[in-house]
């Protein structure tokens, strides 16, 4: 790639957006407030029509203060409402972030129905064009002003989570008992919903909304699923992210697709697939674990159920496939499943058709009929 | 106090073998139980024992991995409308537009089908209910404005509409304060006397002996059960609750029902 | 100024009445963000029913709407029944900018192919249109609402009860999984019916709206729901007339207000009036901490 080509900065400015929603998604995803991403950059939009109607121009500082102040106060709305509803959080951002985007999108359609604000470009962004308004200091181009602005975010996120390190992670984990230690929760709350903002206002020109909302929901699972820590979960949600653009930048770039659709659906697919892969919570994963559990259960049951037939003298009678299955309830199959299992560890056999534990096997029995293992 | 179960009546409850488990994790494990009818039973172990999960089995809401289920003669299944249940008051949004009375006719819905309109025996089920847990006057009051007290008879009255003679309760005491209670104990004896059969999920070690003339110790298997006198002895404790218990139940006085019962 | 036309006006009217409705219930069912949700989930659809088809008949297009908002909501029902970590929030955001992608995906991929779905088309998808509202669209609002609100009369106790106690209503015999089967057709059936008249992107600010205005003036499950709906139907009432007079006044002959965003700014005045204002049916609240449980 020409290193002065579109594309590539293209790239840059997308992969500087991946890490910044790839920091900021985790934090939300553990505090539930994922969808405030989605509620602030659809409700920033209102600014921006205020903005534009007081001041009609169209790349103006004033549509970014707009926007910062609109985001702002429907995040304060939606907290407010969140209070008044009792706890019903979903109800009040279902509420204020359409409110807000009505009031924009009718603003907008009254006001600026012949500028290149349109509806559906405010929704997915305009990563295509990002690059194209460069920052010039002393008559140098030094690239484009939304990859140098990503970058501020991007700095300014990592130095407020160095310097918050701490008080973050107790804020993550059990917020109530930071408040009991006398730390400041309510700050890191306002902190949170800032640096949110932020990363959307600043690179709302780029990603709209929905891009916004997937690669914070989408890297964010991807590390959430696959890690225990709050470190890996960053940096795997980092790299997932970034991922995600490279893979949409190389879709949209060979197939002519919409930009930030092709990286939004390759986060979307790599959450899926991490939601099907994963170990210990994916999907395939637990659909195994099912199985050889119950078989597990089914053979312990098993071997102490034959032992105290054994003991009582009546195992030729109850110890037979039909005994077995009609007295615990069981099917043929899970029987004869949880019977091999035995088989396997040399606990029981069938002999004559009756299943009979041997010398391991009443051992085994014992130990689980009093209770020391299972 | 009343005289012991008849043991040859058929039992309320039956569990043969019964495993329940969530995922790799078993909740109940082998568990064989008869519960006798016309008895007042406490359930009893510590936290994570299974208590929950053994009544929502005995509910037919949980499936068991192995084993079978009988209440009052029949399979789980086939028992809608004969078993009422009194769950944890967490276990419900208290916001939800309702009154006391509506809640207390919610007992009764099951036994109508859908085409019939609510008649004067539903509604006087749920109206005599009511005055059992004495919430009569309170009949229009909205559930959002109902102190915990009032909220547990009210899912009391529910439960009592329904005209059940097996009743099932979770934790009906936790966090009343002592007059609610004393009434909610007074209620009881009254059901048993009547014939039904009330199993109640119990969180209070001390009052178990006072109040209940059967109890299940349960910690994932059932480490005994049986007539309260015989079974809540020291070593059962130890065993279901662990070695150290530091409770003594041999002190008289004890129980802040003391004399209430005698 | 003039008249609203017939067909909006009625079909405005129904989508209030509906999505009042559906929105109470689903307020119940804790499942607001389900809405959209499905209605994020039928731009996709349309489209690739567009792509299967090739007919751009408004049947095929909604079909392919519901196809998909169905299984988008069979996703996000399993999605929380699988992984609880991602219940409220996770799930809804995936789906929601999941559905998203896909569909501008789609959109671009079909660019070279489209001669009917233009800009105009999708920006009427996107927010309502009242130009692009006609009979059709009023019938069917009205007749899934009918439908849905005659399911609700006659059902009314099983609802209630499910609602409130799920596990209840299973010891009481009642037909829990059936019903909540038919309450998520139906959600989807209304989504897919009212984007033409409201439009994708506020829609399930209606089914959010709507219930909230009637939230504090009663304590009661049937006149709660009887209120939503009636609060729709008004605001689907005035909807048109706002419209028309933005127009006029305002003057932009040929691009017409869009008719999504008027129709959820009256939804949410009267909610916040009811909110924050007087209660007309229960009184005081004697609670009104506001403090969460």
């Amino acid at each position: 790639m020409n290193p002065f080509s579109g594309l590539f900065e293209i790239t840059v400015i997308g992969a500087l957006c991946a890490i910044g929603c790839g920091l900021a998604g985790p934090i939300l995803l553990l505090r539930r407030r994922v969808l405030l991403g989605d509620a602030v950059s659809h409700s920033v939009l209102a600014g921006i029509a205020i903005a534009f109607w007081i001041h009609p121009v169209v790349h103006s500082p004033w549509l970014r203060l707009g926007a910062a102040l609109s985001g702002c106060c429907a995040a304060w709305a939606a907290t407010r409402l969140t209070g008044v509803l009792r706890g019903r959080a979903d109800a009040a951002l279902g509420l204020v972030f359409p409110l807000f985007f009505s009031l924009g999108a009718l603003i907008l359609s009254i006001k600026a129905s012949n500028t290149h604000l349109d509806v559906d470009q405010v929704l997915s962004g305009n990563l295509e064009c990002s690059w194209l308004e460069r920052f010039r200091f002393e008559g140098m181009d030094l690239g484009p002003k939304a990859a140098w602005n990503m970058l501020v975010i991007v700095l300014a996120l990592l130095m407020t989570g160095w310097i918050w390190w701490r008080d973050l992670q107790i804020y993550l984990f059990d917020p109530q008992q930071g408040l009991i230690l006398g730390r400041p929760m309510a700050f890191l709350e306002i902190l949170v919903v800032v640096a949110t903002t932020s990363v959307i206002v600043f690179s709302f020109d780029a990603m709209g909304p929905i891009l916004l909302v997937a690669l914070l929901a989408g890297p964010g699972i991807c590390g959430w699923f696959f890690t225990r820590q709050l470190v890996p979960f960053l940096l795997v949600s980092v790299i997932a992210g970034l991922l995600s653009v490279l893979t949409g930048v190389g879709l949209a770039g060979t197939m002519d697709l919409n930009l930030a659709g092709s990286i939004g659906l390759a986060a979307f697919a790599l959450a899926l697939g991490t939601l099907l892969l994963a170990p210990d919570h994916g999907v395939i994963f637990r659909v195994l674990q099912a199985k050889r559990a119950r078989i597990r259960f089914v053979a312990r049951l098993l071997v102490v159920h034959i032992r105290q037939h054994e003991i009582r003298g009546d195992h030729a009678r109850e110890n037979s496939l039909e005994g077995l299955c009609d007295h615990l309830n069981l099917s043929e199959k899970d029987v004869l499943a949880g019977a091999s299992w035995l088989h396997e560890r040399s606990l029981a056999d069938w002999q004559n058709q009756i299943l009979a534990s041997t010398a391991i096997g009443e051992l085994f029995a014992k130990s689980l009929a009093e209770g020391q293992e299972l | 106090m009343a005289e012991e179960p008849h043991p040859l009546k058929e039992p309320a409850v039956r569990l043969e073998d019964v495993t329940v488990a969530y995922g790799d994790r078993p909740a109940l494990w082998d568990v064989d139980l008869e519960i006798p009818k016309g008895s007042l039973t406490a359930v009893v172990g510590p936290n994570g024992a299974g208590k929950t999960t053994l009544m929502k089995t005995m509910l037919g809401l949980l499936k068991p991995a192995t084993g079978r289920i009988e209440i009052l003669g029949k399979p789980a299944q086939g028992c809608r409308g004969k078993v009422a249940f009194v769950p944890q008051r967490g276990s419900v949004d208290w916001d939800y537009p309702a009154t006391v009375g509506d809640l207390a006719l919610m007992g009764t819905h099951g036994s109508l089908p859908w085409w019939k309109p609510l008649g004067e025996n539903e509604k006087r089920r749920a109206r005599q209910a009511l005055e059992l847990v004495d919430l009569a006057n309170l009949a229009d009051r909205p559930i959002n404005q109902l102190s915990g007290g009032q909220q547990q008879r009210a899912f009391l009255a529910r439960a009592l509409s329904q005209e059940a003679p097996l009743l099932v309760l979770d934790e009906p005491f936790q966090g009343i304060d002592a007059s609610t209670e004393r009434a909610i104990l007074d209620l009881f004896r009254k059901l048993r006397e009547k014939g039904n059969t009330l199993i109640v999920v119990h969180h209070d070690l001390h009052t178990v002996r006072d109040l209940f003339d059967y109890c299940v110790l349960l910690n994932v298997r059932v480490v005994a059960a049986g007539p309260t006198e015989s079974t809540m002895n020291e070593e059962n404790l130890r065993a279901t609750y662990g070695p150290r218990l530091g409770l003594d139940l041999k002190r008289p006085g004890n129980s802040p029902l003391d004399g209430m019962w005698k | 100024m003039t008249s609203p036309d017939g067909a909006v006006l009625c079909a405005c009217i129904g989508a209030g009445l509906l999505y009042g409705l559906l929105g109470s219930i689903t307020h119940l069912r804790r499942q607001s963000l389900r809405g959209d949700v499905l209605a994020h989930a039928a731009w996709p659809g349309v489209l690739v029913a567009f792509a299967i088809t090739g007919e751009r008949s408004p049947l095929v297009l909604a079909l392919g709407a519901f196809v998909f908002s169905v299984g988008f909501g069979l996703v996000i029902t399993w999605l929380e029944r699988l992984f609880p970590r991602l219940k409220g929030d996770g799930a809804p955001a995936l789906l929601l900018s999941g559905s998203f992608a896909l569909g501008s995906v789609l959109w671009s991929l079909m660019q070279r192919h489209l001669e009917g779905l233009g800009q105009a088309g999708l920006k009427s998808f996107l927010l309502g249109q009242a130009a692009a509202v006609q009979w059709l669209d009023a019938w069917t609002l009205l007749g899934v609402f009918s439908a849905a609100g005659l399911f609700v009369f006659f059902l009314r106790r099983d609802i209630a009860g499910i609602l409130f106690d799920r596990d209840q209503a299973f010891l009481l015999g009642q037909p829990v999984l059936a019903v909540e089967w038919v309450l998520d057709l139906l959600l989807a059936l209304g989504v897919v019916c009212g984007l033409q008249v409201v439009g994708m992107v506020v829609l399930s600010a209606l089914l959010v709206a709507l219930p909230l205005a009637a939230m504090p003036h009663t304590s009661r499950f049937g006149t709660f729901v009887l209120l939503s709906t009636l609060l729709g139907a008004l605001v689907g009432l005035i909807t048109p007339w706002m419209v028309i007079l933005l127009e006029s006044t305002f003057g932009h002959p040929g691009r017409g207000v869009p008719t999504g965003p008027i129709f959820v700014l009256l939804a949410t005045l009267v909610a916040m009036a009811s909110l924050f204002g007087p209660r007309i049916f229960s009184g005081p609240r004697t609670d009104t901490s506001g403090i969460q449980p």
